[in-house]
C-alpha cells in the first residue's frame, strides 16, 4: 500500500516536471539568447549552440534600456493598452449591467451581435478598420487614441460578456435593499453592485490588457498606412526583422522586457481577484 | 409608527395574470400583523407594494395620512428585512446600519449614537467591526434587523426572515422579535409560511390564498372560528380533521351523517347547517377537540388507530376511520393507552366542531 501511494506520486511529480519544463523551456531559450555573447550564437556550423552562453552578458538588455526608440514604443503600448482597459471597462461594464438586470425580448441577439466581431477572423477586420482610422476626421486623432479605440473593439466584448455573468451573480436583493433605503439607481450601481463585481472585472482587466499589449493585426494596418514615429511594440518587433537578418539576441531582448508589464499588471490586480466576494449577503 | 391602510388593493401583471384580488386590510398604528398562507399566494407581492419595490395596479395604500401609492420607497416611512438579509457583503456591521442614515444625509455623531442603539437592541455591541461573511446565520439575521430599526420607520416589513434559520435558533429570534416589537412600538407587517410563527407574533393574522384575503383576525378569533375550510385547514399543528358526509334532518334534529356514523349538530351551528341541509358538507374537528371511547356511544365515530406519534407533552394518533382512507389525528394523554388496529371509537366534543361547505 505505502509502495504503490509513493510510485503514483512519483508518477506525478514526473508528469509536473515534464508539463513545466514544456512552459518553461522556450521562455528559457529566449532568456539564454537574451544573454549570450557573440561566439555563443554566432557559431558558423563548427560547434553546436550550447545550453548557456560561454560568456553571458547582460549588454543586449544595457542597449535597449538605454534606446530611446525603444522606451517610447513601450511607452505607447502601455498608454495604448491601459487606455483599452479603461475605455472598455467604463463602456463594458454599465452596458453588461443594462443585459442582466432588464428584461426584454431579443436580449440573445444582442449579446450575439456584441459578440460578433470576435466570430470573425482580426484579419478580416482589420482592413475595414484601418482604412477607417486613416481616413476624414479619424485620421485627425493621435496613434494613442486610434490604437486604443480599435483594441476596445476586439476588448469590449468580453468585459461585456464576463462582467454580464458576475452582474448576475450578485443578488438582487441587495439592490432592492439599497432602493428602499433610498438609493438611486445609479448610486446603487456605484456603491453596491461595482464594488461586489470587482473580482469579475478585475480579470476582464487583465484579459483586455493582455489582448491589447499583444495585438498586433490591427495594430500593424493602422500603423502601416500612416506615418507614425512610434509604433507599438508587437509592431515595433516586427519591423525588426526588416532588411537586416534578424538578430535573435536582440529580439530575445525585446520579447522578455515585453512580458514584464504583463506580469505587473496582473499582479497588481490579482489581489482584487478574490472569490466570494458576495459571502454573507444572502443566506 | 403608523396606520397602514390597504383599500382594495390588486395587482395585476402585464401579461393579465391577476396576483393581488382587491386586498382591504386596516393595520392599527403599532400593530403586529402577520400575512400568511402557502407560496404563491401573493403575500410577499403585497409586502413588495407596500414597500414600492412592486407597482400597484389598483386601489389604494395609505401610510399614516398619506397615499401612498406612487410615492418612491424612500418616502414612505418604510424599512424593510429581506428574507435573505440582503447585508452589503463589502461593508462592515457598522456600514451596514448606518448605510441608511448616511444616504439620508444624517451627521455622523448621531449617526454613530443611533448605530450603537440599534446593534444594542438586537444584542450584537461589539461585532460593528466585523464584514457580515464572518457572522453566523442569527447574527446576520439581527445586523438585517438593526439595519431597518435604525431608520425607525413608520411601518417595519418583514418578508420571512426567520425562514434561514434553523429550527431552535427560529423559537430564539421570535422571542426576540416579540421583544423588540414591545420596546419600539412600531408597526409591523409580518410575511410568513409558518402559522405557529404568526400565531406567537402577531396581535393580528391575515390568511391569504391565492391572492385573496381569506380572513384576518387575532390569533384566537383565527383558531377557534375558522371562517373557512382553507383558514381551518391552514392553522393549527397537526391541523384540522376533515370528515366529508351530508346534512340530514330526522324528526325535527338536525344531525350530520357519515358512513361512520352521526354527529348531532349543536345548537351554536343549527341555523347554519339548516342552510346545508341535504347538501354534502364537512366537518372540522381539531385533534385535541376529540378522544377516544373503546365502546359505542352517542356522537361517535369507529375508527383503527394506526401510529401512534410521541412527543412526549402530548402524544398522537393517526386514525383510519372505517371505509375511508384519510387518517384523522387525535391528541391524547402520554399516560393514555389503545390497541392498535382494532376498531374503537372516536368521540368529538361538539361545541368545538366546525361545518364547512364543500
Amino acid at each position: 500500500m505505502v509502495k504503490k501511494i509513493k510510485l503514483s506520486k512519483i508518477t506525478w511529480i514526473i508528469l509536473i516536471i515534464v508539463s513545466l519544463s514544456l512552459v518553461l523551456l522556450p521562455i528559457y531559450v529566449m532568456f539564454k539568447y537574451s544573454i549570450s555573447d557573440r561566439s555563443s550564437w554566432i557559431t558558423g556550423g563548427k560547434y553546436p549552440v550550447p545550453w548557456f552562453p560561454f560568456n553571458p552578458t547582460l549588454d543586449m538588455y544595457r542597449y535597449y534600456l538605454a534606446d530611446t526608440r525603444f522606451w517610447a514604443n513601450a511607452f505607447l503600448s502601455i498608454n495604448v493598452a491601459l487606455l483599452t482597459v479603461a475605455l472598455s471597462i467604463i463602456l463594458g461594464a454599465p452596458a453588461a449591467y443594462s443585459l442582466s438586470r432588464s428584461k426584454f425580448n431579443g436580449k440573445a441577439i444582442i449579446l450575439f451581435f456584441i459578440l460578433s466581431i470576435r466570430l470573425i477572423p482580426d484579419i478580416s477586420s482589420a482592413v475595414p478598420i484601418a482604412t477607417i482610422f486613416n481616413n476624414g476626421l479619424w485620421d485627425y486623432l493621435p496613434v494613442v487614441l486610434k490604437l486604443s479605440l480599435a483594441h476596445t473593439l476586439l476588448g469590449l466584448p468580453y468585459v461585456i460578456y464576463i462582467a454580464q455573468g458576475v452582474f448576475e451573480s450578485i443578488p438582487k436583493d441587495l439592490e432592492e435593499q439599497a432602493h428602499v433605503m433610498g438609493c438611486g439607481k445609479f448610486y446603487t450601481f456605484l456603491n453596491i453592485v461595482i464594488p461586489l463585481a470587482i473580482p469579475g472585472l478585475a480579470a476582464g482587466a487583465i484579459y483586455v490588457f493582455l489582448l491589447s499589449w499583444n495585438e498586433f493585426t490591427l495594430s500593424y494596418f493602422i500603423t502601416a498606412t500612416s506615418s507614425v514615429p512610434m509604433l507599438p511594440l508587437p509592431v515595433y518587433l516586427k519591423s525588426m526583422f526588416g532588411a537586416f537578418t534578424p538578430n535573435p539576441v536582440g529580439i530575445a531582448t525585446i520579447s522578455l522586457l515585453v512580458s514584464l508589464p504583463v506580469i505587473v499588471f496582473t499582479f497588481a490586480l490579482q489581489k482584487y481577484m478574490i472569490s466570494g466576494s458576495t459571502a454573507g449577503s444572502v443566506k | 409608527m403608523a396606520r397602514l391602510e390597504l383599500n382594495n388593493i390588486q395587482k395585476v401583471y402585464p401579461n393579465g395574470f391577476v396576483a393581488v384580488h382587491g386586498l382591504d386590510i386596516d393595520i392599527k398604528d403599532g400593530e403586529f400583523i402577520s400575512l400568511v398562507g402557502p407560496s404563491g399566494c401573493a403575500k410577499s407581492t403585497t409586502l413588495r407594494m407596500i414597500a414600492g419595490l412592486e407597482d400597484i395596479s389598483g386601489g389604494e395604500l395609505k401610510i399614516g395620512d398619506l397615499v401612498a401609492n406612487d410615492l418612491p420607497s424612500k418616502d414612505r416611512g418604510i424599512a424593510m428585512v429581506f428574507q435573505s438579509y440582503a447585508l452589503f457583503p463589502h461593508m462592515s456591521v457598522e456600514a451596514n446600519v448606518g448605510f441608511g442614515l448616511k444616504i439620508k444625509k444624517v451627521p455622523l455623531e448621531i449617526r454613530k449614537e443611533k448605530i450603537k442603539w440599534a446593534l444594542d437592541l438586537v444584542d450584537l455591541n461589539g461585532l460593528g467591526d466585523r464584514k457580515p461573511s464572518e457572522l453566523s446565520g442569527g447574527q446576520r439575521q439581527r445586523v438585517a434587523l438593526a439595519r431597518a430599526i435604525v431608520l425607525e420607520p413608520q411601518v417595519l416589513l418583514l418578508d420571512e426572515p426567520l425562514s434561514n434559520l434553523d429550527a431552535k435558533l427560529r423559537i430564539k429570534m421570535r422571542v426576540e422579535l416579540k421583544r423588540i416589537h414591545k420596546k419600539l412600538g412600531s408597526t409591523i407587517v409580518y410575511v410568513t409560511h409558518d402559522q405557529s410563527e404568526a400565531m406567537t407574533l402577531s396581535d393580528r393574522i391575515a390568511i391569504m390564498n391565492a391572492g385573496e384575503l381569506m380572513q384576518i383576525g387575532t390569533p384566537n378569533e383565527i383558531y377557534n372560528s375558522p371562517k373557512n375550510k382553507f383558514v381551518a385547514g391552514f392553522i393549527g399543528s397537526p391541523s384540522m380533521n376533515f370528515i366529508s358526509g351530508n346534512i340530514v334532518e330526522d324528526s325535527g334534529k338536525i344531525s350530520f351523517q357519515c358512513k361512520q356514523g352521526k354527529i348531532n349538530i349543536p345548537e351554536r351551528l343549527s341555523e347554519k347547517a339548516k342552510g346545508m341541509l341535504n347538501k354534502q358538507v364537512t366537518l372540522g374537528v381539531r385533534p385535541e377537540d376529540l378522544s377516544i371511547s373503546i365502546d359505542e356511544a352517542d356522537n361517535c365515530l369507529a375508527a383503527t388507530v394506526v401510529v401512534r406519534e410521541t412527543l412526549g407533552s402530548d402524544d398522537f394518533l393517526a386514525m383510519e376511520l372505517e371505509g375511508v382512507k384519510d387518517l384523522i389525528t387525535v391528541r391524547i394523554q402520554p399516560d393514555e393507552n389503545y390497541p392498535l388496529d382494532k376498531k374503537i371509537f372516536v368521540k368529538m366534543d361538539l361545541n368545538k366542531i366546525h361545518l364547512f361547505d364543500e
